[in-house]
């Protein structure tokens, strides 16, 4: 099951790393304070941690629903994990008592709230050939559907959307290894970014492409702390899914570009190409392209063609260093479909308010109505 | 007026036994959602650049659900 997470982006190991328990004594201040809208006290951790001596101020709980629910939450990430045993619970530092605030965490709130049972049941596999169409469809013609519908069903926002929307800065490793086409014919950059690091320690950098002959978009994303070999063996091994979707690959294929060993799939019901080529220093460099009607080109022939400088992209790699800041990100006349979106769903939002009635009045409402039940 | 108050005190007791807990963290400035119905079953939410994962928790199965660019993607485990 870890490897299984890794595969799919989520590396529980690294979380676990930043929560690794070390020897320490407690002093406890008897200062109360409230976290989230928890009662806790603040307590002070001396201890030592790869040879040094550190002191942290924590703050801890013992309300027993929030002990309950926090040691299940640590069983689910436990799972994910392979399996550890209770006892190496980083957030329940003494029996009984776990933490709610500390150095780079806090406890935003805690809710006792009937939920749906609906929130507790597997989404469908989206990821379709049929989906996406039908997607791109709707996407270029006005909407009339509400905020909720639209966000919910944009699962392919990010395909050329940088990165999600979270962008910490410019590219400095991908893009610097990307020929700068000017005009002409043949691929241009249309946007790149560096992405904010995530919680769970990977760093991202992407480039979109256009690939002026066919006015495809390529999407290139270079992880470069990447420990689950990057994306293409994931959806080789989830070939059939728990929901029995087929995602069957029609193409599989071990390629070497640049010098580097390179796996390539097409997958049939997304038809998605896609290839990783892996590079040194646990590097990957993912493409994907996606597209609407045909196979106008081949895939490895655009890869190969020279818009990527492999031995470039492997120096930078080697010469990344993590700690220095990232430059701002450089203005970009691209605008994603995503923004396009966003725009409406604002235009949306705005005729509802104008209504008097928001989603937050229909929210209370229906809550007033459970009460009674 | 006892019946009633007893029916009222029932009730109660039976909505906070079915109630479910959610809990947020805030991360390194990533939010962690997680959702707790009882022992067999819960869901983590986590987002990120990459997408969306969510873990769910169902009787004795997990499964991993991410939403990223490539859709939907999901396995058990």
């Amino acid at each position: 099951m870890k490897a299984k997470a890794k595969e799919m982006g989520f590396d529980p190991s690294l979380f676990m790393q930043k929560q690794e328990k070390p020897k320490f004594t407690i002093k406890k201040t008897g200062k109360r304070v409230n976290v989230g809208g928890i009662k806790g006290e603040e307590w002070i951790v001396k201890g030592k941690q790869d040879g040094k001596n550190y002191e942290s101020k924590v703050v801890v709980t013992s309300d027993k629903n929030v002990v309950k629910t926090m040691r299940a939450m640590f069983s689910s990430m436990s799972d994910m994990t392979g399996g550890m045993v209770s006892g190496d619970n980083p957030f329940e530092m003494k029996k009984g008592y776990v933490v709610i605030k500390a150095d780079g965490m806090k406890l935003e709130s805690f809710k006792s709230k009937s939920l749906s049972s609906n929130v507790y049941k597997l989404p469908k596999v989206t990821n379709t050939r049929e989906a996406f169409n039908e997607r791109n469809k709707r996407s270029d013609q006005p909407r009339k559907s509400t905020k909720k519908r639209v966000v919910a069903k944009d699962t392919l926002a990010c395909y050329d959307n940088l990165c999600c929307g979270k962008v910490a800065g410019e590219s400095v490793v991908l893009k610097p290894a990307i020929y700068k086409n000017k005009g002409g014919t043949g691929s241009f950059i249309v946007d790149s970014a560096t992405c904010k690091k995530n919680a769970l320690g990977q760093t991202t950098e992407v480039v979109i492409i256009e690939d002026s002959a066919t006015g495809h978009l390529i999407h290139l994303k270079l992880i470069l702390n990447d420990k689950s070999k990057g994306i293409v063996q994931k959806l080789i091994d989830d070939q059939t899914d728990y929901a029995g979707n087929d995602s069957t690959i029609v193409r599989q294929e071990q390629l070497n570009i640049g010098g580097s060993k390179a796996m390539y799939i097409h997958s049939r019901n997304t038809n998605q190409q896609r290839m990783d080529v892996y590079l040194p220093n646990n590097a990957t460099l993912s493409m994907a392209r996606m597209h609407k009607d045909d196979w106008a080109r081949s895939f490895q022939g655009w890869a190969e063609k020279g818009w990527i400088f492999y031995s470039d992209l492997k120096q930078n790699v080697k010469n990344w260093n993590p700690s220095k800041p990232i430059p701002a990100k450089k203005a970009s006349n691209y605008t994603s479909r995503a923004s396009h979106k966003k725009a409406k769903v604002e235009e949306v939002q705005e005729v509802e308010e104008d209504s008097g009635i928001s989603d937050n009045d229909v929210d209370k409402a229906v809550d007033l109505l459970k009460s009674f039940f | 007026m006892i019946r009633k108050s007893l029916i009222i005190a029932l009730i109660a007791i039976v909505t906070l036994l079915q109630a479910d807990y959610i809990v947020k963290y805030n991360m390194d400035g990533e939010i962690m959602e997680f959702m707790y119905k009882n022992s067999t079953t819960s869901k983590m939410l986590t987002n990120s650049e990459d997408g969306k994962v969510e873990i769910y928790h169902i009787k004795k199965n997990s499964y991993l659900v991410s939403h990223g660019e490539d859709g939907v993607n999901s396995s058990r485990c």
